[in-house]
């Protein structure tokens, strides 16, 4: 073992890569490095001499799940169909029930990293791009049994599986209530369904030398309303930080958000209607908040002060979504 | 009206934090709060609870309705669309700012001015 890796000739990850790529891979060439990063993973970084000549990989290895995460597998078939489909990504080579073997990519996840960037306009535009790739995926077009079928209606049933989460729990959350029925006021009507990241932020992109090296972390996946995955890049909320709380970069921590959605739009071939990002942005507060609740309880249950923390940072969330919810509904506050 | 965990969870966890891998700003965030608690004492709570009760008509001298179960028929009323427009809405609306408030205050004060619309109730 090495910082908790099985690295021997038996370990499960390198019987898979083996299989996957059909050639010999031998013993690591140097010990595992684990990566910085992942609340929900350990990644470690492997250079492995295959059929002699050394070839570096990342190993992503499950944590635990969250919400409505992916397993491994359905992960592993999703990052594959948009690497395929010219998406940024890692090329993730195999898989087994609690990993990821992924070709290694350069640079820093690290939130940091992007709001270093000289040029972040560049940088808004080439996510942008990457993103307008990604949701060319329909299921007319892919087909992705490990994912659930895509939904007629995407905010609705999101909204209704949210509503499902808050009957769990033992108390009960007025402000979320209040913004998940404002979703239900004039909802804009379904639009195309196209495969989401479901994570589309910093902390998720590797970023090399100021450019875009790969996007990371599928395992919220689906499909859905591409607004989804504008509206989340454009949430503010300080607890994580990525943005800065700027409004001029209200985009990712990048640029305001119609300098962004206009390079969405850009790429895409398709206008933006802002009213819609700004549903799926309540949208994405109403699921950080679950994601808080969430997180709150297995930081109680394992120990850890900084998820459980999640849960007193709710009310930062709450905020915001009190402030949508008016923008939403029009009122004049 | 807090939210999880309670200040002692949190104390535990914060003096805890030495071996679970929890960083500085983490451990003394989890200190500020309860030393905010601590100052605010009950009140904070005693406010929302009498905010719920006003909301639901209880009248002077009434036992006491558990505000815990106020705040579940609140939530239930919300989602059936019961509070989707009437005289009721502006201080439900009113309730919710001022309790998301009253928990900012002792969490994160110095977020509160980056929502406007959190000045629209008169500070504890």
């Amino acid at each position: 073992m090495d910082g908790g890796l099985e690295v021997s000739e038996r370990a499960d990850w390198r019987l898979s890569l083996a299989e996957r790529v059909g050639r010999r891979i031998d013993a690591p060439a140097a010990p595992p490095l684990e990566l910085a990063g992942g609340t929900l993973h350990r990644h470690w970084r492997i250079d492995l001499p295959v059929d002699g000549r050394i070839e570096r990989f990342v190993l992503r290895r499950t944590a635990s799940r969250v919400l409505d995460s992916l397993p491994r597998p359905a992960e592993f078939a999703v990052q594959r169909a948009a690497f395929e489909a010219g998406v940024a990504t890692p090329e993730p080579l195999a898989y087994g029930s609690d990993f990821i073997v992924m070709r290694y990519a350069p640079g820093s996840a690290a939130p940091a990293a992007v709001r270093a960037v000289a040029d972040p306009d560049a940088l808004a535009r080439e996510l942008a791009r990457t993103l307008a790739c990604l949701h060319r995926l329909t299921p007319d077009r892919l087909a992705l049994p490990a994912l659930a079928a895509p939904p007629a209606d995407p905010g609705r049933a999101m909204i209704a599986a949210y509503r499902a989460l808050l009957d769990a729990r033992s108390r009960a959350y007025p402000v979320l209530e209040w913004g998940l029925r404002a979703l239900e006021h004039a909802p804009p009507a379904p639009h195309r369904v196209v495969l989401c990241h479901g994570d589309f932020r910093a902390g998720n992109f590797l970023i090399d030398d100021g450019r875009l090296s790969g996007v990371l972390d599928w395992e919220f996946a689906r499909w859905g309303d591409p607004c989804a995955d504008l509206g989340w890049f454009c949430t503010r909320y300080k607890g994580m930080a990525w943005r800065g709380g700027s409004a001029a970069r209200a985009a990712g921590g990048l640029v305001g958000r119609e300098a962004f959605l206009g390079h969405y739009a850009r790429a895409a071939g398709d206008a933006v209607e802002p009213r819609r990002v700004l549903y799926w942005e309540l949208m994405a507060n109403l699921r950080w908040a679950l994601f808080a609740l969430v997180q709150t309880e297995r930081g109680l249950d394992e120990g850890l002060l900084e998820r459980a923390l999640s849960g007193r940072r709710l009310a930062e969330i709450e905020a915001e979504i009190l402030a949508l919810t008016d923008r939403w509904l029009g009122v004049d506050a | 009206m807090r939210d999880r965990p309670d200040v002692d969870a949190l104390t535990a966890l914060a003096d805890a934090a030495g071996g679970s891998g929890s960083g500085p700003d983490a451990v003394a965030l989890a200190h500020a709060i309860a030393a905010r608690e601590a100052a605010a004492g009950a009140a904070p709570v005693d406010a929302w609870a009498a905010r719920l009760a006003r909301l639901y008509d209880a009248s002077e001298g009434e036992p006491a309705a558990d505000p815990a179960a106020l705040e579940r028929r609140l939530a239930a009323e919300l989602r059936a669309g019961a509070l989707d427009r009437g005289p009721r809405r502006a201080a439900v609306r009113a309730h919710l700012i001022a309790t998301v408030r009253a928990k900012l205050a002792e969490v994160a004060p110095d977020l509160i001015a980056s929502w406007s619309l959190l000045d629209e109730v008169a500070r504890p």
